[in-house]
């Protein structure tokens, strides 16, 4: 078992694709488009698979926020790209600030 | 791409050139005003009363051509044109839009390549390649190209608008190609000299005569809007202002009329009258307005007796609860008898932030704000002249308090009071920490622009301004913070011109957070890399080819226009990678050359990705680079990162796809790697001075696993293009400084 998993990781990896993945850079988020949900921007590289948002935690005063996504394999242009990566929220995000996995403020944008 | 035959070049050059013999009359269409179709404005046709054009080579302009040209024709021949306008019938107008057309017999390339619209210094006699009139302004960009004689336009509003402010009734203005080594850039214009008056330059101007008032806003600040993002005041008798200004008359006054929502007139006003041009307002007198309700207003200017039309409605609520003062009410002048003394106690709370709070001045006195009684002991002892340094105290290792102690003479005849409160200085500057994160991140408030906090010394709270201080920002501040926090209505009028790697501004720099709107419309994130001097007058901007892989204008984060990449002959990235630039045999790794749309500066920044600092950029590298040399990295998106060294040289890699031709690689290298969003940013040495040398333009990232941290498993390497293939491919040379 242990042998077909890293083998499977190394078809993988061989292949061009991470098993692990990455946390993007983000460049603001705002309110919406449905009243629990937070839209996160994000920027990453063009072949860069799409990204997930991951709601770290949630209380009165703050959201912690990150998007994971699966770089593509090999050198890659360093061009970046805005995405934008949707989440719910057990309830309305009203004032509470948000943060990233660092605990950066992120930014609202218009 | 459909380029005319060469010859045409040459008979139409040959025509104007005999024409500069044969020189006619000017024929000069006279500006003449009709009605426009929309009420309160006019139009007028401008047509020009002299114009030359600059030719390289020509030691002489060409002032009596039956035409005007702007671009590169081929090698050796470049020119520039100057066309001087009769704006006497613009003059004490409101300029609403100008438009500039101009009949297009020849260009090189039917393509749309760019042109540009200055305001230059007036045509003189000695005008030529070599005596050009200043190129002031940089008013318009258009890419209107004709290849069949038709008109060609530019929105010349600004160009205009600035003659008529500045009262020039004979402006002058600049043309020429945006890439002047784009040989399909160049235009022929008929000129007023031209045998056809249907086909000489003219600008169609739409103006508006008469009173006009902007900005409406109540007390200090706020916008005019209706809904839930109306303004609140804090008093039942709040001032109601508009600016009033008519281009043709020295005084102006105001109307205003305030109603209930439901439109029930509760009173109205006329101004006295005052200079055109400024700020006309009228408070609103007691009893006309009750806390909780919602109002609404509108103004009119008024001119020789004539009035002009009113405003939309602006709403505002009224709201007592709140606390909202003015800018100057918070943190009052310091007596300068008393600045000393202030200081001196301030010194000796920011050495015990935990101790006092923040000191003030009440009357003659110092207000010395404690939460301890050590703290009120201590301010005691300071009073009296006995403060001494505490055993346990390391004066090196608390500086404010030896200074508080050196400066006793300073607070001596001072009366002092000692104010007991529950906020340390510490919590109170992690109060304005709250603050500032919820400003960023809560809608209400960045919509309510909150551009300044500060510590209300008086109240011991945080005093915030906002541009407009509506209901959900004020509710929003409430709920977070309560009585802590006390509002300033104040209008931001802070420059916008602070640049940092984020937020470049003109003059540009390098390094810096760049946005490529490419043709098709998609928008690429990118970093600037170096400015560059595509000719002496000409500023441009280095870049990766990648971001503008069929050009496309560059952005600054903030999205104001940098300038344009010409595809092809700026840029070299092909459907397989790098490619030739024009007439080249040689690969150049992945680079752009932006034209630059306004100054550059020899720059670049310097530091993490918030970074402000720059530093100068003092040179290319002495020659190209070499295995072993080290160089930084400085990204917008990763900010710089120094450590790389040269693993390889004249290599190709095999990069998103495509093969990326004669770049420099770097050695694998554990630590924080380079990652979207950096390509184009700038590849450099540090010099003991500060200043960098140029190596190179950044282009991509290998390895560094999923945190872009390159460990002992997972290292990263990166590759940049030599800056010397921008000097051997590109026209121009780097902007030092």
């Amino acid at each position: 078992m242990r042998t077909a998993a890293a083998a499977l990781v190394l078809a993988l990896t061989l292949a061009g694709c991470s098993i692990y993945r990455t946390s993007a850079d983000l460049v603001g988020f705002r309110p919406g488009p449905g009243a629990n949900e937070i839209t996160v921007i994000y920027a990453q590289r063009p072949a860069d698979a799409a990204g997930e948002l991951e709601i770290l935690s949630q209380d009165a005063e703050q959201v912690r926020v990150k998007v994971l996504y699966r770089a593509a394999g090999g050198a890659q242009d360093d061009v970046a790209v805005e995405r934008e990566a949707v989440g719910e929220l057990d309830a309305p995000l009203g004032m509470r600030t948000v943060v990233d996995d660092d605990g950066e403020i992120v930014r609202v944008v218009q | 791409m459909s380029l005319s035959t060469r010859g045409n070049i040459f008979r139409s050059l040959a025509a104007a050139v005999s024409l500069t013999i044969a020189a006619t009359a000017a024929t000069v269409v006279s500006a003449t005003a009709t009605p426009a179709a929309a009420a309160g404005t006019q139009t007028v046709r401008l047509t020009t009363i002299g114009n030359t054009s600059a030719v390289t080579g020509y030691p002489t302009g060409w002032p009596d051509a039956d035409s005007v040209f702007l671009g590169s024709a081929y090698e050796g021949f470049t020119a520039r044109s100057f066309l001087t306008w009769d704006a006497s019938a613009v003059q004490n107008k409101r300029i609403e839009s100008a438009t500039a057309h101009f009949h297009n017999p020849y260009s090189t390339s039917c393509d749309p390549t760019p042109w540009e619209v200055w305001t230059t210094g007036p045509i003189t006699s000695a005008t030529s390649w070599d005596v050009q009139p200043a190129w002031r302004e940089l008013e318009a960009v258009s890419t209107e190209t004709s290849c069949a004689d038709t008109a060609v336009t530019a929105d010349v509003t600004s160009f205009v608008r600035r003659a008529a402010a500045a009262k020039a009734v004979q402006p002058t203005m600049g043309l020429r190609a945006t890439d002047e080594a784009d040989y399909t850039a160049y235009k022929q214009f008929w000129s007023r000299k031209y045998t056809d008056p249907a086909k000489v330059p003219y600008i169609e101007v739409v103006y508006s005569t008469g009173v006009a008032v902007t900005e409406p806003h109540i007390d200090e600040g706020s916008s005019c809007v209706t809904g839930a993002n109306r303004p609140v005041v804090d008093t039942t008798t709040p001032a109601l202002n508009i600016l009033v200004d008519d281009p043709a008359v020295t005084q102006v006054r105001a109307d205003f009329e305030l109603t209930a929502l439901n439109g029930t007139v509760l009173h109205t006003a006329a101004s006295a009258s005052q200079a055109s041009g400024t700020l006309v307002s009228a408070k609103v007198p007691a009893g006309k307005l009750a806390n909780g309700g919602t109002y609404r207003w509108r103004t009119r200017g008024v001119s020789a007796g004539s009035a002009g039309a009113w405003t939309t409605w602006c709403e505002f609520t009224v709201d007592s609860s709140l606390d909202i003062i003015g800018a100057d009410d918070v943190n009052e002048t310091v007596p300068e008898e008393l600045r000393d003394a202030l200081g001196t106690y301030d010194q000796l709370a920011e050495a015990n932030p935990d101790e006092f709070g923040y000191p003030d001045v009440t009357g003659d006195a110092i207000v010395v704000d404690v939460v301890t009684d050590e703290a009120a002991d201590k301010a005691q002892a300071l009073a009296d002249g006995t403060l001494q340094a505490q055993p346990s105290t390391d004066p090196d290792a608390n500086k404010a308090e030896e200074a508080a102690i050196e400066g006793q003479d300073n607070v001596a005849g001072v009366d002092m009071a000692i104010n007991d409160v529950t906020l340390s200085r510490t919590e109170i500057d992690e109060l304005r920490d709250e603050v500032q994160a919820a400003v960023v991140s809560t809608p209400a408030l960045v919509a309510a622009d909150v551009w300044k906090t500060e510590v209300d010394r008086d109240g011991g709270r945080i005093a915030v301004t906002m541009s407009d201080v509506t209901v959900p920002a004020a509710q929003a501040l409430e709920q977070r913070f309560g009585d802590r926090v006390v509002l300033i209505d104040e209008k931001n009028q802070l420059p916008v011109d602070q640049a940092s790697r984020l937020a470049d501004v003109p003059l540009w720099r390098g390094g810096a957070r760049i946005k490529i709107k490419r043709p098709n419309g998609t928008v690429n994130g990118c970093s600037s890399a170096f400015a560059w001097n595509i000719t002496s007058t000409a500023p441009g901007m280095l870049t990766a080819a990648h971001c503008a892989p069929d050009g496309g204008t560059m952005l600054s984060w903030r999205e104001q226009t940098m300038g344009s990449i010409p595809s092809g002959s700026r840029e070299n990235y092909g459907s397989n990678g790098t490619v030739y630039l024009p007439n080249q045999k040689v690969y150049r790794g992945d680079m752009a050359l932006a034209n630059a749309s306004a100054g550059i500066q020899g720059r670049i920044f310097r530091g993490p990705v918030s970074t402000t600092a720059t530093a100068r950029v003092k040179a290319m590298w002495s020659r190209r680079a070499q295995k072993g040399d080290q160089y930084c990295v400085g990204g917008s998106y990763f900010g710089e990162i120094c450590g790389w060294t040269v693993g390889a040289t004249s290599i190709d890699v095999y990069s998103s796809g495509k093969w990326k031709r004669n770049v420099v690689m770097s050695r694998l290298k554990t630590g924080k790697c380079t990652g979207p969003g950096d390509s184009g940013g700038p590849v450099y040495t540090v010099n003991s001075d500060g200043s960098v040398t140029a190596k190179g333009i950044f282009n991509g990232t290998h390895g560094g696993g999923s945190d872009s941290y390159g460990g002992e498993f997972d290292p990263c390497s990166n590759y940049f293009t030599d800056i010397w293939d921008a000097y051997y491919g590109f026209p121009g040379t780097l902007k030092t400084s």
